[in-house]
């Protein structure tokens, strides 16, 4: 309990190193005068600085909390469900379903779509995401229903996968070169896309999700023997599958949407989480997973912005790894076993 | 004395039923059947052990008993009703289960395991209650690991692991426990130990308890009834006496030169009897 106040207050010390670092130097001064007097007007370097501040360092802090809690969550959810300590987001082919659904849309429609707009921003995008990653997550669920075995599943979301990547490579191999930069930087993963006016939405559909996954915890902790045993206690196991491919689809999905495919996270954070609290207790487990996967995420972006004013801000998909691949590591070799099986 | 009373309570409702799980005309199989035309009655206040070969059935019968698998002809009745028409969360507060699997569950402490019992007792939210806590506590006790409570389930022995499973079981507080080869794994002493445990659990709790052993000598000696698969597909329903004066006890193996000896209880090579 005292470890997850902790890191709370980290997500605070972070939102406030985000509004203050950025490619462009703003005076603390002004970032105040900005913050605490609002509409106070005045000189025309504090116009800029709010710009700034509202239309990008706000909405880059937020998306990082929201997609790394999201993430995260979903991971958790999937490494339970699926009894496999290295199963996360990514590997269940939802975020692949996402890239094919964007890489459709860039490279196949050739822009037609592009410039799709919803209050002033270009929604295309999203749009593609989200019918992508949720497609994969209703073929999942059907195929949940029929598939007794959730090792199966698993394997069919890696068959999936895979599936999605190969036509994503077809569509490059066919498209035209600006086609396959742009998708390619969407593909790198950014926390810079979302405006101030999508945030609204975009942190709604997140809650509702980690509600979701806060409501599972009871049933995780039964998955955790096995879902025979979750049978045995009451749980319609069937149903609760599709329950749990809805909730960490659908997080994955809204996060994929707005910020690209982010690996890595999902499958990390909950790794630490139990490394920290030293239990596989989902009580615990899962609202430590969700603010440190917001305030890992929030870490990764801040480490992409602090080079800003010499190359921009970095594809957060470069940091993520330098990040994960050791943890992943660590988690694989080390001798205290205790948490993975 | 208070929880006496309620035990003596808790008795007497149980006595006036008798048979936990009956079934006439029973086939179980995943295509074809394995046990074919069966009839059981699983009774309470008492352990029975199910016995067989590998690949007798043994798994698929509990499976189908605990409404896993839809049997493939007959029903299944749990306290007389059908089991085909009972909702999982029903069947929850009938019938634990007890295996050998540790899933994930090596970052719960043991206190953490026992308490997943109480899940078909609890809210949305699975927040025990004082009497919740209090029952995951008498169940440690009952299984006396209560002194391990706060150890993680990774540290501990397989028989240590096993009585924490159980006393899981027992704190879900159903009439019926089945264990799938709740024994395989563990030296003889735990065997032993677990055995007399159920036992006791059976008869001062009126709990039916089935379990499936490969430990025939053990089952023939400790169990109540004996319910036998034997080598040629017949399924015996018996006490353990009447098992060994019938002689068939002997059906249950079709193997050259292992003979059942009446003098150990046992099976052995007929190159070791001694005349």
């Amino acid at each position: 309990m005292k470890r997850i106040v902790a890191v709370i207050f980290l997500i605070i010390l972070l939102f406030a190193a985000l509004i203050c670092i950025g490619p462009v130097k703003i005076a603390y001064a002004d970032i105040i005068a900005v913050l605490f007097q609002r509409g106070s007007g005045g000189a025309e370097a504090n116009d800029l600085a709010r710009i700034i501040i509202f239309e990008s360092r706000i909405p880059m802090a937020m998306s990082a909390l929201l997609t790394g809690a999201a993430l995260s969550a979903a991971g958790l959810i999937m490494q339970t469900a699926f009894q496999n300590p290295l199963a996360g987001p990514s590997v269940l082919g939802v975020s692949s379903g996402a890239s094919l659904g964007v890489g459709l849309m860039m490279l196949l429609a050739g822009g037609a779509l592009q410039g799709l707009t919803l209050g002033g921003t270009d929604i295309s995008i999203f749009l593609a995401a989200l019918i992508g990653a949720l497609a994969v997550t209703m073929l999942l669920s059907i195929f949940s229903t029929f598939l007794k075995n959730g090792i199966m599943l698993l394997v069919v979301g890696v068959m999936i996968s895979y599936l999605a990547s190969s036509i994503v490579s077809l569509l490059n191999y066919f498209a035209p070169a600006e086609g396959v930069k742009s998708f390619m930087v969407w593909g790198l993963g950014s926390l810079t896309g979302v405006t101030l006016s999508q945030l609204p939405v975009m942190s709604l559909l997140t809650v509702m999700g980690l509600v979701g996954a806060l409501l599972l915890i009871k049933p995780l902790d039964a998955l955790l023997l096995g879902e025979r045993y979750a049978a045995s206690m009451g749980y319609n196991v069937r149903r609760l599958r599709i329950a749990m491919l809805g909730v960490s689809g659908g997080l994955t999905a809204v996060a994929t949407a707005y910020c690209g495919p982010i690996g890595f996270v999902g499958l990390i954070v909950p790794q630490i989480s139990r490394i920290l609290l030293r239990t596989n207790a989902h009580a615990l487990l899962m609202p430590m997973s969700i603010v440190l996967g917001g305030a890992i995420m929030m870490g990764c972006a801040l480490v992409g912005v602090l080079p800003a004013d010499r190359f921009g801000v970095l594809p957060i998909n470069t940091i993520t790894p330098v990040i994960g691949v050791p943890v992943i590591l660590y988690v694989i070799i080390r001798k205290d076993k205790i948490f993975m099986s | 004395m208070k929880e006496a009373k309620t035990g003596k309570e808790k008795m007497c409702l149980a006595s006036e039923r008798n048979e936990a799980i009956t079934a006439h005309g029973l086939s179980v199989g995943y295509a074809t059947p394995i046990l074919k035309d069966i009839k059981i009655t699983l009774p309470y206040g008492e352990v029975t052990a199910l016995v067989g070969r590998n690949g007798a059935g043994k798994s698929t019968l509990l499976k189908t008993l605990s409404g896993v698998i839809p049997p493939l002809s007959g029903e299944v009745l749990i306290e007389g009703r059908s089991i085909k028409s009972m909702k999982p969360s029903t069947l929850a507060h009938l019938m634990s289960l007890v295996t050998t699997e540790r899933g994930m569950a090596a970052g719960l402490t043991l206190r953490q395991l026992v308490a997943l019992g109480r899940q078909p007792h609890t809210g949305l939210l699975g927040i025990l209650s004082a009497s919740d806590r209090e029952c995951v506590e008498r169940c440690m006790k009952m299984l006396k690991i209560s002194h391990l409570a706060d150890k993680h389930c990774a540290t501990l022995s397989d028989g240590e692991f096993q009585k924490g499973l159980i006393a899981r079981a027992l704190a879900q507080d159903t009439p019926i426990m089945l264990l799938d080869e709740p024994l395989s794994h563990l030296d003889v002493a735990a065997r032993v130990e677990i055995m007399a445990m159920l036992q006791e659990i059976a008869a001062s709790s009126r709990k039916a308890i089935l379990l499936s052993t490969h430990d025939v000598a053990q089952a023939l000696r400790m169990a109540g009834r004996i319910w036998m698969v034997a080598s040629d597909g017949a399924f015996i329903d018996s006490t353990p006496a009447n098992l060994m004066e019938s002689e068939n006890i002997r059906r249950l193996f079709d193997v050259e030169n292992v003979i059942f000896d009446p003098l150990t209880q046992d099976f052995i090579h007929s190159s070791k009897i001694q005349s």
